[in-house]
């Protein structure tokens, strides 16, 4: 190559020039991806390195962007549906039913009671799913690597299950205006029950394996604290939030569906927030999830899988609305406005993990290298749903 | 000629016998370990591991070694050729010299008598550490230089704890030559080394994990941190011999091992070499099986194991030797 | 839940919506110079901030700020509407920090200026893009009173126990 394609390689391009160098001469601008193994999607993450230490950290995000928000605007309220399942592919349906519920909302479309104990129990089991990724690719980011396959064993039954109901093991398109598409069958109710009896008996073998390891504790314990100021100015939710200690689960603050029906706790963090504390709730959570399920499953009450005042063609009154869920990183939120006409006319999408991942500029500050990819792994990113 | 030059000669033909019956026996042990660990890391996780290739899979590294050497050796831009290609070579020569004093068996089978195997062993293993050293710096990467850094600093801590561990076991026998130390055990368990020094052994062991970087402690090639640390840049062959080198370091660590506190080639009925070749491949599963456990320990953590705890208990652990070899 | 610091507040226009219908409590309008003071009532009064969208209407844009609470179901929204041709709104990203990618983000989309944010640079599209894309041809925007008729709360609201499709 000429020389001047040489320099202007060398000089980076716009996002490295313009985190400006340092107080000190001594430091090393480094790109953390957006090939990497851990940044868990095509995230970048441009860093002032001095040493070791993080002196500045300042994502660039954009690598998948697909301009969602537009795709909303250009298709009808009922073409959008399999858009929601990719925004963010491993809890998908909890971002189908954030949107389903908001056209509901706007249309006053009713929902069957059966659809609704459907969509509880198969958002939940997503949950777990999506939680059981987080785990494996978090210890694999960690170095161990054999927990990532225990996990994905469990979770292939899981999918097995799911993909009986819906059709799809990730990207599901499961709900529809009113109700869910399809009826479950009995071999499903008793494979999901018997799956969850299952998983009790593995989760103290992960305890065991892997949380009580004294390697894995110190590299969770006092790694990125974050305080109640700090989730609060960030807008974080879910369990970065409720590992510093907030007990604020969408499900019991906005009660939406069938949830208030079902006991279930919601964990929190013991200490000061730290990667520690997130982890434990998380795995806390996949518990009451379970507990959600089983509920669920014995109480499902007869009756059709869609309502039967539901439209067959949806026609969309003029006004706007919001509703919002509680997805497996936080608060999932659309907000939607419609004009009359066949589609939306502006669907915004309120992503949890943008605003979690906002804080990890500040939070990252003059941390060791490894402990932000510690760090970044306990906030539990799926880049494409920050990227939209 | 006189019979200093024909003794010389002699000397020298020998030499290059050793040298090239150890770099074959260096290749056939990788091919075998490379396999063994997919093999134990796929049981570990609940997968069978590699079963295409030849039966139940055993084939599988030889295919592996040919596609590897059939690739392109890509220099990248902007790194410095000579250093960039001699680091492989740098790392992994002084392997092979490893294996000299190192006693296969009863009689004859050793590279290179010598009154101080143990010192040589120590010496050569320390100049590995050049070799990731210039890989870092030559390859023009960011990541491999961080990588570099913290191999460099990882394996000069550890080989402290390595050095005492080693001494008071040298101590005890009163000897640095390994055959010496190797003729003092006797055939059965309890009359090996590890029995009368097993914090030495402990220590010993916690040791080559740190200087041979495997995990826990493998955060040079941390891949999920640093893409591939010190290595990132190599493809084809020059990966393939740091590969080489860093399996065929484990061998010889576990070699030392079991010479100094398992008896090298002593076992219960017929001594000979395959008890030395059955106890190195012990502890090489057992390195695996703490592979495939663990997570990895962050660097700083891994530094002070090594010098607030590690290095203390060794020097306290060969002061007591040392007292107990005076008074005893 | 009180909403006492609404009422103290400076604003165009004040509205308490049915929050079963639209999902908010409060629709409060704002004219640009008095977003700060409504934003930092906000924290005050111990709410975060959830999203910032962008409407963009014949009117002008409608910046829409959402923001909630953690203690109760109490989603609060700020709405400013700004013209086209001169599309400025102070920043709250120093109250708020995580307004700090919400605005960068309104701004890829729409060209709205936050000013006086410390690094108002592309958040998801390329730095060179040259255009902003979800801005709509002018045949095709509709009208405020089109859309964001918002229902208000109606008078009397029956207490219907919670269970019911939202």
């Amino acid at each position: 190559m000429n020389p001047e394609q040489a320099f202007r390689n060398l000089a980076g391009d716009f996002y490295t020039r313009s985190l400006q160098p340092g107080p000190t001469e001594n430091t090393l601008i480094l790109n953390m991806g957006p090939q990497h193994p851990s940044t868990h999607g095509v995230l970048r993450i441009v860093l002032e390195l001095d040493g070791e230490y993080i002196l500045r950290a300042d994502p660039v995000l954009g690598y998948i962007h697909r301009m969602h928000e537009k795709m909303g605007e250009v298709k009808t309220f009922a073409q959008y549906l399999p858009n929601m399942g990719r925004v963010d592919y491993l809890h998908a349906l909890a971002w189908n039913w954030a949107y389903v519920g908001a056209v509901e909302k706007l249309c006053g479309v009713e929902v069957s009671e059966r659809a609704e104990y459907l969509r509880v129990v198969t958002s939940e089991m997503n949950r777990i799913s999506s939680h059981f990724v987080w785990w494996g690719a978090y210890l694999l980011d960690l170095g161990a690597f054999t927990p990532i396959m225990y996990a994905f064993d469990d979770r292939e039954w899981l999918l097995d299950l799911l993909q009986i109901v819906t059709g799809s093991r990730l990207t599901y398109c499961y709900f529809r205006f009113g109700g869910v598409s399809d009826d479950v069958t009995p071999e499903f109710v008793e494979g999901t029950l018997k799956w969850c009896e299952h998983m009790r008996e593995r989760l103290p073998m992960y305890k065991a394996l892997v949380t009580d390891n004294v390697i894995l504790r110190n590299r969770c314990e006092e790694i990125g604290p974050i305080d109640l100021d700090m989730a609060r100015r960030y807008g974080a939710t879910g369990p970065v939030l409720r590992g510093s200690g907030v007990a604020y689960d969408v499900r019991r603050a906005e009660p939406y569906s069938v949830y208030d029906r079902f006991q279930f706790e919601i964990p929190v963090g013991t200490g000061a927030g730290d990667a520690m504390d997130r982890y434990l709730v998380r795995l806390a959570e996949i518990e009451q999830s379970l507990n959600i399920i089983e509920q669920a499953l014995k109480t499902l009450p007869e009756g059709p899988h869609m309502h039967e005042k539901a439209p067959k063609r949806l026609k969309a009154p003029k006004g706007e609305t919001y509703f919002a869920v509680e997805g497996a990183r936080g608060k999932i939120g659309v907000h939607l406005l419609s004009d009359g006409g066949k589609n939306p006319y502006r669907v915004k999408l309120r992503a949890p993990g943008f605003s979690n991942l906002s804080l990890f500029a500040e939070l990252v500050r003059g941390v060791l290298l490894a402990d932000a990819v510690s760090i970044l792994g306990s906030l539990d990113m799926v880049i494409p749903e920050i990227d939209r | 000629m006189n019979v200093l030059g024909i003794h010389i000669a002699i000397e020298l033909i020998q030499i290059v016998v050793a040298v090239v019956v150890f770099l074959a026996f260096i290749g056939v042990n990788v091919l075998i370990l490379v396999l063994m660990e997919r093999k134990v890391a796929g049981r570990f996780q609940r997968r069978p591991g590699p079963f295409e290739v030849g039966p139940h899979g055993s084939l599988q590294t030889l295919a592996d070694a040919v596609k590897m050497m059939a690739k392109e050796l890509h220099t990248p831009g902007g790194a410095d050729k000579i250093l960039f290609w001699a680091a492989p070579i740098i790392t992994f020569a002084p392997v092979v010299v490893c294996f000299m004093p190192v006693p296969f068996g009863p009689k004859y089978l050793t590279g290179w008598e010598m009154n101080l195997g143990v010192v040589l062993i120590l010496a050569f293993s320390g100049l590995g550490v050049f070799g990731i050293c210039l890989a870092g710096w030559s390859s023009n990467n960011k990541y491999s230089l961080i990588g570099a850094a913290r191999a460099v600093a990882q394996s000069v801590a550890y080989e402290i704890p390595l050095l005492l561990s080693v001494l008071a076991v040298a101590f005890q026998v009163g000897s640095l030559n390994l055959s010496v130390i190797t003729a003092g055990q006797g055939s059965w368990p309890w009359q090996w080394n590890v029995v009368v020094q097993p914090l030495s052994f402990f220590i010993f062991f916690v040791s080559t994990l740190g200087e041979t970087n495997r995990a826990p402690f493998d955060l040079p090639e941390a891949e999920s941190e640093l893409t591939a640390g010190f290595h990132t840049e190599y493809s084809g062959m020059g990966f393939g011999v740091f590969f080489m080198a860093e399996y065929a370091a484990m061998v010889v660590v576990c070699s030392v091992g079991t010479i100094l506190f398992l008896g090298g080639w002593n076992g219960p009925l017929v001594n000979g070499p395959w008890w030395f070749l059955a106890k190195v491949y012990g502890l090489l599963f057992v390195m695996m099986w703490l592979r495939w456990t663990f997570p990895r320990v962050r660097f700083d953590q891994l530094l002070n194991i090594n010098w607030k705890w590690l290095t203390p208990l060794a020097l306290l652990n060969l002061l007591v030797v040392a007292l107990m070899v005076k008074l005893v | 839940m009180s909403f006492t610091w609404i009422e103290k507040l400076e604003a165009e226009k004040k509205t308490e919506t049915d929050y079963r219908k639209s999902g908010s409590r409060w629709e409060v309008v704002v004219k640009p110079e008095q977003v700060e003071a409504a934003a930092r009532a906000a924290w005050d009064a111990g709410y975060f901030i959830e999203d910032i969208s962008v409407v963009d209407l014949q009117e002008g844009f409608l910046v829409v700020y959402h923001f909630d609470h953690w203690q109760s179901p109490g989603r609060v929204t700020f709405k400013v509407l700004v013209p086209h041709e001169k599309p400025e709104v102070p920043t709250i990203s120093h109250i708020h920090s995580g307004a700090n990618w919400h605005e960068r983000e309104s701004f890829d989309f729409f060209g709205v200026v936050f000013t006086g944010h410390p690094d108002l640079k592309p958040l998801l599209l390329p730095d060179d893009l040259g255009f902003h894309p979800l801005l709509k041809k002018p045949e095709e925007r509709a009208s405020l009173d089109a859309i964001a008729n918002v229902p208000e709360k109606p008078q009397e609201k029956p207490q219907e126990a919670s269970g019911q499709a939202p």
